[in-house]
């Protein structure tokens, strides 16, 4: 909610982050209901599974937090059953854009933080379409640091690069990486595709130790 | 604080192709809207070149990569998938030479306003320095050119967006009321011209809708152009926008009977089935 027109800066501290893929086991999706639960579909419950996982370390209540969601071909929406749940007050954007997604998702994110102290940015996929692997991630990012160690966000930055990344069978890798790398506190550089296919540029998302 | 000027605006729908003939048919109706027969790239395209001079020299001015393009889109569906959305945006690099940030918001029914918010908070977070915004669906849309500074008629002032209750049956006043606040407390509460809302007066949360505003911003006139451009998508939306836009320009309020504005401000209220809510204020420049 737009309540002053301060000027943040568009960096951010990833405050916490948490992820799902087909290592970590069946998701428990404890956030639901088991009668929701059972019959949630699986991006639900993936979805579900991380934000529980994030939910104890959040700086405010996640239904207080803006949310912003990496949209895919099988989940563009969040899920009727976690926003029924969760019920987020403070706006919601579902983000597209193609093999880029989770750069431009985390440019929304940073200008979501114009008006607000932190924000929720989460990325699901489910099976398909075909040879995609399931993954959830899901980071909330803050203005200000908080009482642990943080990396920093920088704002994804259009780079030419000699040749592009291999394109993955995980279009949201990168989200996972990043919430990785934010989970043990290690900086790391993820590259992915640009919309504009027919040139080298590519989305550089930058995590870095603070100073 | 001055706001974010729209440097340039093009909108098509089967009534014209610009907002003074669409202005001009709701004022004095010259009959029913007429049949699509654009689609929605072609559409695009149309609008794309009329913007291209505007894009170009807000490339040149800010370079190409800090000029962003940010499009509402209704929420994909088996025969809108999101590939096709992913068409669109080629098209506008193709067509503007636009080669910053590029990607949709997902909204039936405010995804062409929820861009302008968007918009709004990357010019603020100083990400962009000039973004494409707007909404096109088969037959009508519109696009927006919002600039850090340059020369316009109309600012983009404030936005603020909250999600609300889901029930398709009622509308969430306190969301609503929240959003309507928010705006219009970033412009220091000035007097509004009028309030340009998403409800005409035979939609079932015309009322809801006209009591949260009132009970907010006070006795103003309220004006809706959904029902009469006969449009309901993520381009209405942004047709909403530069109508809104266009009347403070030429001072009238968008309606068969228009009525001088007597403040340069305009709230636009937008609210979608998934209780999606969003307010931008728009204010004339001196």
């Amino acid at each position: 909610m737009a309540t002053h027109r301060a000027h943040p800066s568009p960096r951010a501290f990833v405050f916490a982050a948490a992820w799902w893929d087909t290592d970590a086991g069946p998701p428990r999706a404890e956030l639901l209901p088991r009668d929701v639960r059972l019959g949630a579909s699986f991006s639900a419950r993936i979805l579900a599974h991380v934000l529980d996982r994030i939910a104890e370390r959040s700086p405010r209540p996640l239904h207080e937090l803006p949310w912003v969601l990496g949209a895919s071909e099988d989940t563009h929406e969040l899920p009727l059953e976690l926003r029924n749940v969760l019920s987020p007050t403070h706006g919601l954007a579902c983000v597209h854009a193609g093999p880029a997604t989770v750069a431009m998702a985390l440019l929304e994110a940073l200008g979501t933080l114009a008006d607000h102290e932190a924000v929720l940015v989460a990325f699901v996929q489910g099976a398909g379409p075909p040879h995609h692997d399931p993954l959830a991630s899901t980071l909330v990012l803050s203005r200000e640091p908080g009482p642990e160690p943080a990396l920093l966000l920088e704002p994804p930055a259009l780079r030419r690069v000699a040749a592009g990344p291999i394109r993955s069978t995980t279009p949201f890798a990168a989200a996972r990486s990043i919430a990785r790398a934010a989970t043990v506190g290690q900086p790391t550089v993820e590259t992915i595709p640009s919309n504009q296919l027919d040139r080298r540029d590519c989305w550089q998302i930058r995590l870095h130790a603070p100073g | 604080m001055a706001g974010f000027p729209i440097t340039a605006w093009a909108m098509r729908h089967p009534w014209g192709a610009d907002t003074t003939a669409v202005l001009d048919h709701l004022r004095a109706p010259r009959g029913a809207p007429l049949a699509a027969t654009t689609t929605a790239p072609e559409l695009a395209t149309s609008l794309l070149d009329e913007l291209a001079p505007a894009c170009a020299k807000a490339c040149a001015r800010w370079g190409a990569s800090r000029v962003a393009s940010i499009l509402g889109s209704a929420a994909p569906t088996v025969e809108h998938p999101l590939s096709r959305l992913a068409q669109t945006l080629a098209l506008v690099r193709r067509h503007t030479g636009i080669g910053g940030a590029a990607y949709h918001i997902a909204s039936t029914e405010t995804g062409g306003v929820k861009a302008l918010a968007s918009a709004d908070r990357m010019l603020r977070a100083s990400l962009a320095d000039a973004v494409l915004v707007g909404g096109i669906d088969d037959d009508h849309g519109a696009l927006l050119l919002v600039e850090r500074h340059g020369t316009s008629f109309v600012d983009l002032h404030a936005s603020a967006e909250a999600t609300g209750a889901t029930d398709h049956s009622t509308l969430d006043e306190a969301a609503a009321a929240r959003t309507i606040a928010a705006a219009w407390a970033v412009g220091g509460r000035a007097p509004l011209g009028y309030v340009h809302v998403h409800a005409d007066d035979d939609d079932p949360h015309a009322a809801a809708e006209r009591r949260v505003i009132h009970s907010v911003v006070g006795d103003v006139p309220c004006c809706a152009t959904r029902r009469r451009l006969g449009s309901a998508g993520a381009g209405a939306g942004a047709i909403d926008v530069a109508l809104a836009a266009a009347s403070l320009s030429r001072g009238f309020t968008p309606e068969p009977h228009p009525r001088e504005l007597e403040h340069d401000r305009v709230l636009l209220h937008a609210f979608s089935p998934r209780g999606h809510h969003v307010t931008l204020l728009l204010e004339a420049r001196e």
